[in-house]
């Protein structure tokens, strides 16, 4: 297999040890992921459910009066 | 998100219509049991007991179902169309990274000699490079592991194209390795090979990742399904074959069903490192271990956040070339899987993350359910005990001035059939894919079709032995992490010789407690029950001669795999280099 050309800025760097090739320094931004709703979010979308459904009941009421 | 690949041509193969086939069928046996032991035990009167039994066997049996229907799906899916791949000059880079926590350095190493001179010899070029990422505690393996290093580089002209690094503070775990990793260093690079210590891959099944992610856009996530090679224990040896044999099926029922949102087992798969930044970084969960803190089963997690991202993963079962290895014994075994169990309950605080896909809450559920089913069998088993004094004598004489007996409605048959029924979920795949493997000539690869029947009943039957005790682990393990008690992080331990009897019976005696405890119970309580429970408690009884003998190396022959005819090349190189590094160490060392 033919390797291409290494890549410009994978210069083997000093490790920890002082005795290895380090990874090249070339960072890229990992945002923190939202994975657990905030407190009180499920009582606020079951608020909104209930909301929306006595909405839809007064219609309905207003429709059969 | 901000870089939205383009479409997704391949991975959105109108997978509804399988899960669709898969739930309902699933869904369909499982009320039918449930409603069948109602019927059964209504014959009495319905109870609050025979209530929450019927409900307990609605949910095992949809357990069993569904991975009957997962492998059905399989059998019935043919192998699926060849996926597009980028024919021209590879023009992305990848790194291959190894995260190592503690393993064997010479063994770790020379694994990834053997890669690189399958990549040469692949004769494809494409820049692929390899990047160890040590979360090593031990100082002497970290010494070692620097040592074997140089040797790498040295041996393989690696400079400038492999590295290695080693953390000062494994904060995340392995989790948290590859994302200091990408953090630092991931520009570098557009794709990674994500493996684990003991993962191998042929040069040339790297290089169609590389090609089939580089032709495919909208694909943050390739897996592959790897291979367990290098079994030599009884244990070993059969979950060895079992995973050979039966795995396709499954995987390629799985793929059926994945839609754009497929699995990732942690390794040997290949990642798009701008995706991955994009959309893995974890967070803490809120609350001490073991539910919060670090992620423990990031893998899954790490699947579906690429999933809700807009990217495609993807299982790509015909990908041969990926090989991992497992286990030597039933405390390996269950060593690892208590820190899955904790990973996968702990699933349950983010099942209802926002954004999520459907399909992906329901694989996390999946995950969490295949550690609550053998709870849920164990409560059944339980309440059916407690059943009995609870159910009486039947009235002969109901009706006040009638003096013949009047007998109630023999409901055997009914419960014969349930047990049959759910016997034949358990086993009926296995079967299938037996005639499915004659049919199409791939038992051939074991041996031929008596030796593959041969070998798949054996496995059945060592399988039914050590079920007991396995469940016996796992439902300690779900007890542990549900009363709060962290596992820790221990590491792997791949190269098990056989387990000694006073360590079998150290591991193993709470277990023949339990059945002993389980066994007396019953025969007070419920004495009709004891032999319709022996198959439970016999093998609890005797679970520290399971654990001691299936450490034990097996036959020659027993439990054949393809790779025992044909060793992969991947296997022989990494032989080779193993051999050649253990036998001049040892040279030097004896100088």
């Amino acid at each position: 297999m033919t390797f291409q050309s290494r890549i410009p800025s994978a210069q083997p760097m000093t490790g920890e040890d002082g005795l290895v090739a380090a990874p090249p320094h070339a960072p890229l931004q990992m945002p923190r992921q939202t994975l657990q709703r905030s407190p009180g979010s499920f009582g606020l979308w079951a608020g909104s459910l209930l909301a929306r459904l006595g909405a839809l009941l007064r219609v309905n009421q207003r429709r059969a009066g | 998100m901000t870089a939205r690949p383009g479409s997704a041509p391949v991975a959105e193969q109108r997978p509804a219509a399988a899960r669709a086939v898969a739930l309902v069928a699933s869904l369909t046996a499982a009320i039918a049991a449930g409603m069948v032991f109602l019927t059964y035990g209504a014959a009495d009167g319905v109870s609050s007991l025979d209530i929450l039994r019927s409900a307990l066997i609605i949910l095992s049996t949809w357990w069993l179902a569904w991975g009957a229907a997962t492998a059905l799906l399989g059998l019935a899916t043919r192998r699926a169309p060849a996926m597009p791949r980028h024919s021209g000059p590879i023009r992305g880079k990848t790194v291959v990274i190894v995260p190592v926590y503690n393993e064997d350095p010479v063994a770790t190493f020379t694994r990834i000699a053997a890669m690189d001179d399958s990549l040469r010899a692949a004769g494809d070029p494409a820049q692929v490079d390899f990047a160890i990422l040590s979360d090593t505690r031990d100082p002497g393996v970290a010494e070692a592991e620097t040592r074997c290093f140089a040797r790498l580089v040295a041996q393989q002209h690696g400079e400038g194209r492999m590295f290695y690094r080693r953390r000062s503070a494994n904060t995340g775990r392995k989790a948290g390795n590859i994302e200091e990793f990408i953090t630092t260093s991931g520009a570098a690079w557009d794709y990674a090979i994500i493996l684990d210590a003991d993962s191998l891959m042929e040069g040339a099944t790297m290089i169609e990742m590389i090609r089939r992610i580089e032709a495919d856009p909208s694909l943050g996530l390739l897996q592959t399904l790897p291979r367990v090679i290098r079994a030599r224990s009884i244990f070993g040896r059969a979950m060895q074959f079992a995973a050979a044999f039966h795995s396709p099926a499954f995987a390629r029922g799985l793929a059926a069903m994945q839609g754009r949102s497929g699995p990732f087992w942690g390794h040997n798969a290949i990642v798009r490192v701008r995706a991955w930044a994009q959309s893995c970084g974890l967070p803490e969960l809120s609350g001490p271990p073991p539910f919060g803190g670090h992620i423990l089963s990031h893998d899954s997690v790490e699947a579906v956040l690429l999933a809700r991202a807009g990217w495609t993963v993807r299982l790509d079962d015909d990908l041969t070339g990926s090989y991992e290895e497992g286990p030597e014994n039933i405390l390996d075994h269950a060593k690892r899987d208590r820190r899955w169990c904790q990973g996968n309950l702990q699933h349950a605080k983010i099942l209802a993350a926002p954004g999520l896909l459907g399909w992906s809450r329901f694989a996390l559920f999946q995950g969490i359910f295949a550690y609550l089913a053998p709870v849920i069998w164990l409560v059944f088993i339980a309440a059916s005990i407690a059943a009995i004094p609870a159910t009486g004598q039947p009235d002969y004489f109901p009706l006040e001035h009638w003096r013949f007996p009047v007998f109630p409605n023999d409901e055997t048959p009914k419960a014969i059939g349930l047990a049959v029924g759910i016997f034949g979920l358990l086993v009926m795949p296995k079967l299938l894919v037996v005639l499915d493997a004659i049919f199409t000539g791939r038992a051939r690869q074991f041996g031929g079709a008596g030796q593959s029947l041969r070998a798949v009943l054996s496995e059945l039957a060592l399988s039914s032995l050590f079920a007991p005790v396995l469940l016996a682990f796992t439902t300690r393990s779900v007890l542990q992490v549900v009363s709060g008690r962290d596992g820790g992080w221990p590491s792997n331990n791949r190269d098990a010789s056989g387990l000694t009897w006073a360590e079998s019976w150290r591991a193993g005696r709470w277990i023949t407690l339990c059945g002993a405890l389980g066994l007396a119970l019953t025969h007070t309580v419920a004495p009709n029950l004891t032999l319709w429970l022996l198959p439970v408690t016999g093998p609890m009884l005797l679970a520290p001669l399971l654990i001691c003998w299936t450490s034990r190396p097996a036959k020659p022959g027993q439990f054949p795999v393809p790779a025992d005819r044909h060793r992969p090349e991947i296997v022989a190189r990494h032989d080779a280099i193993l051999d050649h590094w253990t036998r001049t160490t040892r040279e030097r060392q004896v100088a």
